[in-house]
């Protein structure tokens, strides 16, 4: 191939791509305008080009992306997804344990103190056996109440329906707060 | 749409948020299909091919270098897939002896809705004026007229030069306007007047 014919061909290549300037646009049209042949060979690689530029990109098929997202989120975790679940599993290890080791210093203070000193002892287990019997008389109270209330049905229908209402409210609270991702969505999945 | 916007989401993915790469395959999964259907020429397998380079970049997402458009880098690996599955698809015609596959115009995968620029004329005719370009060539011209990259981004892609790349899409242009040339007169004509 002659020199001249391969520096026309590059500037044709550059003409498409735009990249001449009005000038060598010129000149080249002139250097065409010397042979049939060439004047020919511009307008195929011109119409061409103009077809490919004006054929749009093809879409997916609808739900593409989420078929693609189902494939991903099947696949075993990749490596820098398991070392940043491990490093955010490291970081609240060592916030738990700085948070435990003063906490356990002060119980195993007060515990120490309270050994060691035999009125505080006793003390301390007379604050328990109260704390006891108070718990104890509570439960005797309310089994007294239960079984007063069922000879009242239509206060026992009542109590109950509330009952429900509360924990349906509160299992609505948790599955708004969590996203609805807990426990029951995923066994709810087949 | 920035490349910061992209960076974002690969950033939240790495740190452990898969649905952050949902993210990304909403944006770009025109384009990466768009490539492998060029690329492939066949519906199916496009789109077979494309849920891999997806899968691909999700994996290999931690050797994703910030300062590079995302963009380009998924671009390469689809472009990389599709090469690789044209080289094993002509393994099995050469072992199989089997026949070449149907022009897309008569497979069964076509119809619908959203497959009506699909079917267009113009589109058959670019995919048969393609499928006439070695895989190379073809990649070349594909990043050059859909994506609007440059001859530098196209060389840094496929790992060549630029003026490699400058005369590969030159060699595509001629091989394709001949093509063109050659076709007998047909129904399709119209479109090439429009264009």
């Amino acid at each position: 191939m002659a020199r001249d014919e391969i520096k026309l061909q590059q500037q044709m290549n550059r003409a498409l791509d735009g990249e001449l300037a009005e000038q060598e646009l010129t000149v080249l049209y002139a250097r065409l305008q010397e042979s049939a042949e060439e004047i020919t060979r511009w307008e195929r690689l011109r119409k061409t080009d103009e077809l490919l530029r004006t054929t749009p990109p093809v879409a997916p098929s609808r739900g593409f992306a989420e078929r693609v997202m189902a494939a991903i989120l099947s696949m075993p975790m990749p490596e820098f997804a398991r070392r940043s679940r491990g490093l955010g599993l490291a970081l609240g290890l060592l916030v738990a344990a700085l948070l435990a080791v003063p906490v356990l210093w002060a119980v195993l203070f007060i515990f120490v103190s309270v050994i060691t000193n035999p009125d505080a002892l006793a003390s301390v287990l007379q604050t328990i056996l109260d704390a006891a019997g108070y718990v104890a008389g509570l439960l005797t109270s309310l089994v007294d109440e239960a079984q007063a209330l069922t000879g009242d049905r239509a206060l026992l229908g009542g109590l109950l329906a509330a009952v429900l209402a509360m924990a349906a409210l509160w299992v609505w609270l948790i599955r708004r707060v969590t996203g609805g991702r807990g426990a029951f969505a995923r066994r709810s999945k087949p | 749409m920035s490349e910061d916007s992209d960076s974002l989401w690969v950033q939240r993915t790495l740190a452990g948020d898969p649905q952050a790469f949902g993210e990304l395959v909403r944006r770009y999964e025109r384009d990466v299909f768009n490539l492998a259907y060029r690329m492939l020429n066949e519906r199916g397998e496009a789109e077979d091919a494309a849920q891999e380079a997806f899968m691909r970049a999700y994996v290999n997402l931690d050797r994703y270098d910030p300062e590079r458009p995302f963009k380009t880098w998924l671009l390469s690996i689809t472009s990389n897939h599709c090469i690789d599955r044209l080289r094993r698809r002509r393994l099995t015609w050469l072992s199989l002896e089997e026949p070449l596959p149907p022009h897309p115009a008569l497979t069964s995968d076509t119809p619908g809705p959203e497959e009506a620029l699909l079917t267009s004329e113009r589109n058959l005719l670019v995919q048969e004026m393609l499928a006439d370009l070695s895989p190379e060539y073809r990649l070349a011209v594909i990043l050059r007229y859909w994506y609007d990259l440059s001859y530098a981004e196209i060389a840094e892609m496929l790992g060549t030069t630029e003026s490699a790349i400058k005369s590969r899409l030159f060699r595509a242009r001629q091989a394709l306007a001949d093509y063109l040339e050659s076709r007998p007169v047909s129904t399709l004509d119209p479109v090439l007047e429009n264009s």
